[in-house]
């Protein structure tokens, strides 16, 4: 077993969870994990214990038996934690107690057990003892059940993260190491041995309140660690408790750099070998028999209900004493403090320094020592380890930081509301407490001088005026009794751009806002109006429906099959394209039915080819008569206005418009209506198309530009990466975050984006807000262009749409600030002296032309 | 194991669109199939750990937009290849003929050195098919693929997980050896090309 291969895999596995991107990943995995059957009876029947994330998240705790591994291929063994999409036909119900196990036949999948970690109530851990060198496990449901006891048979595996020389560590150590990042782990004051997961606060203070070493009221009241009860990480006080044993487990290794140091802050398998020990007597010795006397001990898991728990006697814990002269050595203490350290800044850095910065830690390591932890090679080679790693890690600081910027701004709120300020929902979205004055202090970005005014504190003040969408009684009470508007078409679209807009009226207004029906149309020329556009739209589409010459040219049917292979995978998950109602004719594609819907995609898109491949002037017929909507609706970029003739440099279908149509398509309901709401759609994006990619390369310049205007530490940052392309924002940009957001947001966010209230080219102001979200976490974390993009990729269908929006209006409103300070000092400058102006650089003009020209009445 | 140096292998998939990139790397490194891969749109990849003679690899797969029309993107992604797959379809060929283009258009963007000896895997994906629909022989592939200096050449299917293993399996023996080539000959490589990644972002 030793030198098993297999082993020695699986182990490698743990360390490499970016193998496993974007999928199930297996966390943990750990083999020799015994649990007792009727058949293998005291031997226990082995298998893997594993701690696995599904696709959504979900963590799961299983155990599988070797047995149920075919060959004990690897392979196969990851595929099961991969492929594990968690579905109920995995949760197999755990036996109730051994007896249970017991009268089962035999069937090793039987055994496999898998639950949500959510469902687990407690662990109670028996760590490895000199007789008995394979500890256990015991783990406790919420529903009152126990899982059987899982035996750590640590007989041959050498753990050590790579790092030679270290000493092994207890398996059942490192499934509470990890389970401790994906849970809350507190260890039970009263119960040595006892761990709660995810306690209620009821729970905690049964558990620790009542503890005299550690009486709540001596502790700071804030941040997890200073909870009454003890995390895991300050477990390693039990080492302390108990030095005279300790000194008889110590294994001799040698502390070559630090060798006065002595230490208990964390968790060794030696401090719960010894503590084991010192209740080892109210137990019988071998596993086997143990394990009933385990099971009973648990027989009403339910603990806090019980009331027998936290009422039975408990052995008295001496008076803490952090520092213990006789513990380990430092070479084995240095090497937890790292493994902790290293297993932390998985998740966050910041983590990873509360370690060094934790009270204990403090106490234990001389300030000289945890300098040395900083800066040893060890550490930085256990950080290397996880550099593949990385993306992964800083999705989980993600996760941490939204949850605690969700909280904070929870409280907040609550502080308004106490204050009796009434909650209209604006609220300053950009209270990260200053970090941006800091940036700017330490950073001399490129457009120095802009970093002299001083955002954060300015920019305090500014809000996002988001609100409901428009409902339909709002939105009819807007018309006169002929169907003409009566509000200003700018009134509209300062509404749809803060709340959006009703489903069921979507229908209606986005003709307005695409271009169907111009803004001063009465409800006769609409009617009259979605007859011509009909007649006009079968006239294009006959152009090469009826005409077998069009049909056999060999470029249109080129496009034609390019068109089919992107349709019959657009948004099959939307019900209005998902049913296989019509055999897939295209027969290309692989034997995925089709239906109407699907069929008018590829009959709009056709036909968008046909209407594209005419010159304006030959459109100008139709158009004029049909729409007579404003310059702007129509040349949305607002750049092509004074342009010549534009050459057409769409030339056909391109990949990406398929995303487009669909949505628009779906809103109308039908085929005329989803091919003109398509071509002003179009005429908003068709530049990304454009066969010279200019219109994408422009949009993510200007990007850049803001970027480097708004938050010159993250433009220093990319640029590190090499990532200032920004080709990560490819996606979002090409189809307007079609890609990133759930349908129903797509339809709200488009809305806004079609409402060109603020800017007519808001969508850059959301990606600005996407990347100010996660620019910390990227910053601190990600260190090339492949992991950025890795990342980006991944907040795909992850990011609030509300959020996102709010601080794109307030991104908005800052680089308008940006733009009148620095004119004013210009102009002042320009006054004052004659070449004053240079000193402070002109803002830049691609920034500009973002910007409304004279400043909304919402301004504040 | 622990003590060498981690190799980390970039692998780039390239091909007409629609001949199935995206399904090849999700079987190789998930062992999944769908036939409902959106479009791929700029580029993503997976990792994946493999043993290679023995030595423990991270392969980085890279998927890219097929249409060509994206291929500006293609310098920012194909910098620092090991190994390019062409990929094509059996039953279209058009995607057949195209990969001459794409393998031109990897070479004159990713400019590896000594791109005579570059290291290219041509796969003839969806063997699945109903022979009937087949219009590329597997002698013609393989003539062309000789034509190019013996590119390994491998027929699979995606969606019935033929041959992908295999043809990966070479993909990075292949890609390690040019991984390996590029340390001897390159002990202390500079970073030349940095300006390329410019020329279509950002110029401020």
């Amino acid at each position: 077993m030793e030198n098993d291969p297999l082993v020695a895999q699986m182990e490698d596995l743990e360390l490499d969870q970016s193998t496993l991107f974007a999928q199930p990943r297996l966390l943990f995995t750990r083999p020799k994990v015994y649990v007792e059957t009727s058949t293998n009876g005291k031997e226990g029947m082995p298998g893997f214990i594993s701690l696995i994330e599904t696709t959504n998240y979900e963590h799961i705790l299983s155990w599988t038996p070797e047995a149920a591994i075919p060959g004990l291929d690897q392979d196969s063994y990851v595929d099961i934690s991969s492929e594990g999409e968690y579905d109920s036909s995995r949760f197999v119900a755990p036996p109730r107690t051994p007896e249970a196990l017991r009268s089962r036949s035999f069937h090793p999948s039987d055994y496999a057990v898998s639950v949500p970690l959510q469902s687990i109530y407690s662990l109670l851990v028996y760590p490895p003892r000199i007789k008995d060198r394979q500890g256990s496990i015991i783990i406790n449901l919420i529903g009152g059940e126990s899982l059987p006891a899982f035996y750590f048979h640590d007989d041959g595996l050498s753990k050590g993260k790579g790092l030679p020389g270290t000493p092994p560590t207890w398996g059942g150590q490192e499934l509470l190491n990890h389970l401790e990042q994906l849970v809350e782990v507190v260890g039970s004051a009263i119960e040595p041995g006892v761990y709660l997961v995810n306690a209620s606060r009821a729970d905690k203070i049964n558990h620790g309140a009542a503890s005299p070493s550690l009486p709540a009221s001596s502790l700071p009241s804030s941040g997890v660690q200073d909870h009454p009860l003890r995390e895991v990480s300050l477990r390693g006080e039990h080492e302390s408790l108990y030095p005279d044993i300790s000194s008889i487990n110590q294994p001799a290794s040698p502390a070559p750099d630090t060798a006065t140091t002595t230490a208990t802050g964390s968790i060794t398998v030696e401090g719960m070998r010894r503590r084991r020990s010192l209740t080892e007597n109210s137990r019988s010795n071998s596993p086997g028999t143990g394990h009933q006397q385990f099971a009973s001990a648990t027989g009403s898991p339910n603990i806090s209900s019980s009331g027998s728990f936290s009422g039975r006697p408990r052995t008295p814990l001496p008076f803490e004493n952090h520092i213990d002269p006789l513990v380990n050595t430092v070479k084995e203490m240095r090497w937890n403090i790292l493994e902790r350290f290293s297993q932390v800044a998985r998740f966050s850095r910041d983590a990873a320094t509360n370690i060094l910065d934790h009270p204990i830690t403090k106490q234990i390591l001389p300030p000289h020592v945890q300098q040395r932890i900083h800066e040893s090679e060890a550490a930085k080679r256990v950080m290397d380890d996880y550099d593949s790693a990385r993306v992964y890690l800083a999705k989980w600081a993600a996760t941490v930081a939204d949850q605690s910027d969700k909280e904070r701004r929870e409280v907040q709120e609550m502080d308004r509301l106490r204050q009796g300020q009434s909650g209209t929902g604006s609220h300053p979205t950009h209270g990260r407490n200053g970090r941006r004055i800091n940036d700017h202090e330490d950073e001399e970005g490129p457009l120095g001088a802009f970093n002299v005014l001083d955002l954060e504190t300015e920019c305090t003040m500014i809000h996002h005026s988001r609100t409901d969408p428009l409902s339909p009684m709002d939105w009819f009470s807007f018309f006169d009794d002929e169907g003409r508007l009566k509000v200003s078409e700018g009134h509209v679209r300062e509404v749809v751009f803060r709340g959006g807009i009703e489903h069921d009226i979507r229908i209606e207004v986005w003709k307005f806002f695409l271009g169907i029906y111009p803004w001063d149309s009465t409800e006769a020329t609409r009617v009259a109006l979605r007859a011509s556009k009909a007649e006009e739209y079968y006239e294009l589409k006959r152009e090469w429906f009826d005409d077998a010459s069009v049909q056999e040219d060999e470029a249109f049917q080129e496009q034609k099959l390019r068109i089919e292979k992107d349709v019959h995978r657009t948004d099959r998950t939307i019900s209005f394209f998902a049913s296989e109602t019509l055999p897939n004719f295209a027969g290309d594609f692989t034997g995925v039915g089709s239906n109407e819907n699907l069929e008018l995609l590829k009959d709009i898109l056709l036909t968008y080819n046909v209407w594209a491949a005419k010159s304006p002037s030959d459109r100008a017929a139709s158009t004029d008569k049909t729409s007579t909507s404003q310059p702007s609706d129509i040349l949305a970029t607002g750049e092509t206005l004074n342009s010549p003739v534009e050459p057409n440099l769409l030339e056909g279908y391109v990949q990406g418009m398929s995303d487009l149509l669909a949505p628009v398509f779906a809103v109308m309901g039908d085929e005329v209506m989803g091919f003109w709401a398509f071509v002003g759609l179009m005429e908003k994006t068709k530049k990304n198309f454009y066969r010279d990619q200019v219109g994408m390369q422009s949009q993510l310049e200007t990007l850049c530009k803001m970027i480097q205007v708004l938050d010159p530490k993250l433009y220093k940052h990319l640029e590190t990466c090499e990532a200032l392309n920004l080709f990560f924002c490819f996606r979002w940009l090409l189809i307007w975050f079609k890609r990133e957001f759930e349908w129903v947001d797509i339809m709200r966010l488009w809305e806004v984006l079609f409402s060109d209230h603020l800017s007519t080219q808001f969508q850059l102001f959301v990606a600005m807000a996407v990347l100010d979200k996660h620019r910390d976490v990227m910053i601190d974390h990600l260190q090339g262009f492949d992991e950025i993009l890795k990342y980006v990729n991944d907040l795909s269908m992850t990011i609030d749409l509300e959020e996102s929006l709010q601080n794109a209006e307030v991104l908005y409103r800052r680089l308008e600030h940006v733009a009148n300070k620095v004119d004013a000092k210009r102009q002042e400058r320009t006054t004052s002296s004659e070449n004053g102006a240079e000193a402070t650089p002109e803002f830049p003009p691609a920034l500009r032309k973002l910007l409304k020209e004279t400043p909304p009445s919402t301004s504040t | 194991m622990a003590s060498r140096k981690k190799v980390l292998l970039k692998v780039i998939i390239l091909g007409e669109s629609g001949v199935g990139k995206t399904s090849l790397m999700n079987q190789y490194v998930n062992k999944k199939f769908s036939n409902q891969y959106k479009a791929t749109i700029g580029a993503d990849f997976l990792t994946k750990e493999v043993l290679v003679d023995d030595r423990l690899v991270t392969m980085q797969i890279w998927d890219t937009a097929g249409q060509e029309r994206f291929q500006s993107l293609g310098v920012a992604f194909y910098r620092g290849a090991d190994c390019c797959v062409l990929v094509y379809d059996v039953n279209n060929a058009k995607s057949f003929e195209t990969l001459e283009s794409w393998r031109d258009e990897f070479l004159i963007q990713a400019s590896p050195r000594g791109p005579e000896n570059f290291p290219f895997v041509v796969i003839g994906n969806k063997i699945d098919m109903e022979e009937s629909k087949r219009m590329i022989s597997q002698k013609r592939a393989m003539a062309w693929c000789q034509s190019k200096g013996n590119i390994p050449y491998f027929e699979t299917s995606a969606k019935e997980a033929i041959n992908v293993e295999q043809a990966f399996q070479t993909i990075a023996k292949n890609a390690l050896q040019q991984e390996v080539e590029v340390e001897i000959d390159f002990p202390d490589p500079i970073k030349i090309d940095s300006d390329t990644s410019k020329d279509f972002g950002c110029a401020c």
